[in-house]
């Protein structure tokens, strides 16, 4: 048995000491790669997008109310729900089935049903992909959003952006990878948790903009160091450095470090440039909706958004919804859907519609992917009392909508159904790691393939599972 | 109405997906690909997966010691010289005593040397200069906060529940101290395993309880929906979750990966799986309250709580652990056969069976587990720790895999080295500074760090041990040192951690905010951080600290901006380099060469030479002395360790 062979690529990629972040920093900063080499492990076949905006609404929409027409729940409305085996909500209260708020119209050329609950949305209803037949593993809002997210229903898994960031790497050296732009009114409960790279190298890590102030931490010295200061600093280190390398020789690592100090001054740069929305014309600011209160917060994220993603991020989350409890400042909407779901839809609609469009007028929008998800739907059933239509809706695990547009995907289709109240899934359901595993696809990675061993297990997005879901690929 | 229907039709297609095991891993369902990947990775491995003959599952192999070579100062080197020679490859020469020194205190203490403690070990004449200087260390109680760490990281240490409320565990700290006690009071390691499952039944109450806290370090969902099927799914993610933690650090086996199907790689079967839950079943996290005996006698580092005389302890609740069954596929809704609390089959020279009944008392099963893993006979317990230790003087352990002793792991670099050092650690009563003593005294330790091109061309990786290979300060480490060189450091040992972050509950979770690190009760070693889930901290995390949910017994090494950044910018650097600076100027005076001269014995453990001095003390005279300590703080030589 020849020992060579204890160092197999794979043991060299993931295993040893420097990981395969030092592997693939070597390689990013061997001075003859690409810069669009930067970092990844490769792609498996050719890419329909490029880069991903994530728009992750917390708490829970009701698709019965905004992407799932379902004309027979009016015959149903404040009648009974007929079950065999008592479905599996959060509370466990099954009232009087009731219709959706929202009326419902087909939409563009398309024909999708929309309802108006996001008017701007379905402006653009031919540029979106819907699934209408999501279904997931739990009526619990945090491990059902880390499944959204990362597959798994625990802690410590990476997310999808720190799954993409290392398996696309850097298409700029002067951003992170990954960011998150959170809700201006808190973060979502578990905070960071939520853009954890898990057990990935922590370049994957997803890195928060700060809605106020700095937009990263610890990108400028504190006060007291002067530009000229701060500028002779890198210099002498430079120098420092360079006599270490005399004293020591050359290491990889040590010479990643050097170039490390230049990409940061290059982030200090551009971090600033892209944050300075306010060069954008006033045509694009009233588009997005920077100009009035619901939409100013959002609007500002996503015009950011695009700004980011045109510097060469790859993956932006961008998310609508703070913590859980009351008052609530998410989607979950228990108490009353109208309330509820009408103040959060007025704060996205108008900026989620301005980015399609946006994306679209200069061209990004064929390989840029744009996806709007939720972690679960929204029971047909009220929650209250077994004999009474309430206002508030419960969470559903077995039905809901998402969409998904840009690069790859056929425009304007619905895909899967739910059954005739939106209750269950009824044709071609889809599971979120169909929905990676499509997600991935589309971004030229193989679900399979993009793997990374930790204790004992090649792990993937996707753990054991995911199809790609060819039917709506273009 | 056809919603059932519907449902069932979801079911019969979906049937092979189980969604009910969202945590495990269904190998199954992905063979063709999975098994020509591991094989293609795997060319040296003949044996057959799934196989009870696999190396790791073997007694402790009796080897003889290879040939004495000329540079070997003990055994270890007889084995790596050995290797060495049959790939063509040479040791290097020994590393000079300002390299060894720092080398040493940054392995065994995590802090850098004092120009005193390098000045006496330089011209310290005695034979056993070298070998003094290490019982010292090992006799340090900052050897216990260094080595703790690594034992915190490999059992996923968190102080809140995570998932949505995410509640700290204010009284998860006693574990944490009682980990440090334990490395320092060099407790035999079978104990330390022993009380860590089973303490609250085999130890006086206070340590014992406090030890089981390991059980319940991980992530604990206390959104508890109405609903049946959910309530018991997430329990048993739970279970999976401490029974991988419980067989990947005390075994190197993943046990976890039996839940939904026997193990596709090892010897493991779901009924084995089911067994060990069995034996946990009992386990149930929440805070334990200790009956001190009476007041006055309460340690220093275990204050009293509110109660009196009474203490908080984050740690194992029993309950009634009712009857396991076999879950097949994992699913809760579908139950198969009772299984009784029991070891795993494959482990053939020890006795699997507990002889306990399905619904024997929790406490005895946790009892007997203790036992049978602690067992004198387990090879694995002491070749699993022997390679954690090795990987932490090295980087990289024999086997680079510290939980996967399993075919998916990685086969040792040195076999009969492994064999020898995990007999010794058990002849020697499982102490680990004995085994510290042996490794860090051999010629292999002692090497240079430098590179060399020709060795490199074989083995880049030095899994030879051509060389020793540097390292990088870990994240805890760098920010320990920059507290010692500031003269900042508070050294109190023990007792309740330090917060860099304010704590609030908004809307019924927990956020933990950064707040700036200006209180002197801040400037304790990092291992004091009060460290809840979800509470990222750009210093530490951008230096590779691990999310505490995810079990590390290995840290990925990264180079980023954002690191850059951080250790640039971040105000508690700034801060530590204007207190560097008034130190400097204190004790060296206002002449500039002599507080270059100082900073680099107190930061890089050596003179200045007059290149250095020729580039920084215009820049001090320019820019001043605390912009230069950021310099110094920022260079690669306060960084790596050679």
């Amino acid at each position: 048995m020849s020992d060579r062979n204890q160092l197999s690529r794979r043991e060299w990629l993931s295993w040893a000491t420097h990981g395969l972040a030092g592997a693939a920093l070597t390689d990013l900063f061997a001075a003859d790669r690409p810069v669009s080499a930067g970092g990844g492990v490769g792609l498996h076949h050719l890419p329909r997008s490029k880069r991903v905006i994530h728009i992750c609404l917390m708490g829970g929409l009701s698709h019965l109310d905004s992407f799932d027409f379902k004309p027979e729940i009016a015959k149903f409305h404040n009648q009974s729900l007929q079950y065999d085996e008592r479905p599996a909500t959060f509370f466990n209260r099954i009232g009087l089935i009731r219709k959706n708020d929202w009326e419902f119209q087909q939409r563009g050329r398309s024909g999708l049903w929309i309802s108006n609950l996001f008017p701007h949305i379905a402006g653009v209803a031919d540029e979106l992909t819907v699934i209408r037949s999501m279904v997931t593993d739990s009526a619990n809002h945090t491990p059902a959003t880390f499944q959204q997210n990362s597959g798994f229903q625990l802690n410590g898994f990476p997310v999808m952006g720190s799954w993409i960031s290392y398996g696309l790497g850097m298409d700029t050296e002067n951003l992170p990878a990954y960011v998150v732009l959170p809700d201006a009114r808190g973060y979502p409960a578990g905070g960071t948790i939520n853009w954890s790279n898990g057990f990935l190298p922590s370049l994957h890590q997803g890195v928060a903009f700060n809605t106020k102030g700095t937009p990263i931490p610890d990108l400028f010295p504190p006060s007291g160091i002067s530009p000229e200061t701060d500028a002779a600093s890198r210099q002498l280190l430079r120098q420092l450095n360079a006599q270490d390398i005399n004293r020591h020789g050359r290491e990889d690592a040590v010479m990643a470090r050097v170039r490390s100090h230049e990409l940061a001054a290059r982030m200090q740069l551009t971090i600033p440039e892209v944050t300075a929305i306010d060069g954008e014309s006033e045509s694009t600011r009233e588009m997005y909706g920077l100009n009035q209160e619901p939409t100013r917060d959002f609007g500002r994220n996503c015009l950011l958004s695009r700004r980011l993603l045109e510097r060469g991020v790859r993956f932006i989350q961008l998310i609508s919804g703070g913590s859980f409890g009351s008052p609530r400042i998410n989607w979950d909407g228990h108490e009353d859907m109208k309330k509820n779901h009408s103040r959060e839809a007025q704060r996205i609609d108008q900026p989620v519609a301005a980015l399609i469009r946006d994306l679209r007028q200069r061209g990004m929008l064929d390989d840029t992917l744009v996806l709007f998800t939720t972690e679960f739907g929204r029971t047909p059933y009220t929650q209250s009392n077994d004999d009474e239509l309430g206002a508030g809706r419960d969470h559903n695990m077995y039905g809901f909508s998402l969409w998904m547009a840009g690069g790859g995907l056929k425009p304007g289709v619905a895909y899967g159904s739910t059954d005739e109240i939106g209750w269950k899934t009824a044709e071609k359901p889809v599971y979120w790691h169909d929905f990676h595993a499509t997600v991935l696809h589309l971004l030229g990675l193989d679900h399979e393939k993009l793997t990374f061993y930790h204790n004992g297990i090649e792990r993937r997005l996707t753990n054991v599972h995911g199809e790609v879901l060819r039917e709506i690929i273009a | 109405m056809n919603h059932i229907r519907a449902k069932r039709e979801i079911s019969s297609r979906k049937a092979a997906r189980q969604r009910w095991m969202p945590f495990a891993i269904s190998i199954l369902l992905l063979s063709s690909f999975w098994c020509s990947h591991a094989a293609s990775q795997h060319p040296d491995k003949t044996q057959d997966t799934q196989s009870v003959e696999w190396w790791s599952l073997q007694p402790i192999r009796q080897v003889d010691l290879p040939p004495s070579t000329e540079k070997a100062r003990n055994p270890i080197d007889y084995f790596v010289h050995q290797r060495l020679r049959q790939h063509g490859l040479q040791s290097s020469i020994e590393a000079d005593r300002w390299t060894l020194i720092r080398r040493l205190y940054f392995d065994l203490v995590g802090l850098p040397p004092s120009p005193l403690d390098i000045d006496a070990f330089v011209t310290d004449d005695s034979d056993r200069a070298y070998e003094n200087l290490v019982d010292r260390l090992l006799a340090s109680p900052h050897y216990g906060e260094r080595w703790g760490r690594h034992w915190l990281d490999a059992v996923h240490f968190g102080e809140s529940n995570g998932f949505e409320y995410n509640q700290p565990r204010n009284h998860a700290w006693h574990y944490r101290n009682w980990v440090i006690d334990a490395f320092n009071q060099d407790m035999a390691y079978d104990r330390f395993v022993r009380l860590q499952i089973a303490g609250d039944i085999i130890a006086s109450e206070k340590e014992g309880i406090v030890a089981t806290g390991f059980l319940v370090t991980g992530p604990h969902n206390t959104t508890k929906p109405s609903n049946d099927v959910m309530r018991l799914t997430m329990r048993q993610d739970e279970m999976e979750d401490m029974v991988a933690l419980v067989g990947q650090t005390f075994l190197g086996l993943t046990i976890n990966c039996a839940r939904c199907h026997d193990h596709k790689f090892d010897p493991i079967s779901m009924k084995d799986y089911y067994g060990i839950a069995s034996a946990l079943a009992g386990v149930e996290f929440g805070d334990q309250t200790i009956n001190m005996p009476a007041p006055g006698v309460v340690e220093g580092n275990a204050s009293k709580s509110d109660e009196g005389d009474s203490l908080k302890v984050w740690a194992v609740t029993s309950i009634d652990p009712g009857k396991t069954h076999l879950l097949k596929r994992g699913n809760v809704e579908n139950k198969g056969e009772l299984v009784s609390p029991r070891g795993i089959a494959a482990l053939r020279m020890l006795d699997s069976d507990f002889g306990l009944n399905p619904d024997s008392d929790g406490r005895l099963r946790r009892f007997k587990l203790a036992e049978w893993i602690s067992g004198v006979d387990n090879p694995l317990l002491a070749r699993v720790m022997v390679n954690r230790v090795w990987k932490h003087h090295f980087g990289q352990g024999i086997v680079l895999t510290p939980n996967d002793f399993g075919y998916s792991g990685g086969r040792p670099s040195h076999p009969d080295l492994l064999e020898w050092l995990s007999d010794y650690f058990k002849k020697h009563d499982w102490r680990l500074k004995q085994l510290h003593r042996l490794i860090v005294t051999s010629a292999t330790y002692r090497q240079k760090s430098s590179p060399n091109a020709h060795a490199a061309a074989v083995d880049a990786g030095n899994r030879y041990l051509w060389r020793k290979s540097p390292s990088r300060l870990e994240g805890e480490i760098l920010r320990d040192t920059l507290l010692v060189l500031s003269g900042k450091l508070d050294p109190k040992f023990g007792g309740r951690g330090y917060r860099d972050m304010r704590e609030y509950k908004f809307k019924g979770s927990h956020f933990y905010d950064v707040i700036s690190q200006d209180h002197p009760e801040q400037f304790r070693r990092t291992i004091y951080r009060f460290s809840p889930r979800g509470a990222m901290r750009t210093l530490l995390d951008t230096f590779d600290c691990p999310d505490p949910s995810a079990i590390t017994p290995q840290r990925a090494v990264t180079t980023t901006p954002l690191q850059s950044l951080a250790l640039m910018n971040n105000d508690f650097v700034v801060n530590m380099s204007q207190a560097f600076a008034r130190r400097l100027e204190s004790q060296a005076g206002l002449n500039a060469q002599q507080q270059v001269f100082l900073a680099y014995r107190l930061a890089y453990g050596r003179g200045a030479e007059e290149q250095a001095m020729k580039i920084s003390v215009p820049f001090i005279e320019k820019h001043g002395l605390a912009a230069w300590c950021r310099v110094i703080f920022n260079s690669n030589e306060l960084l790596y360790v050679r």
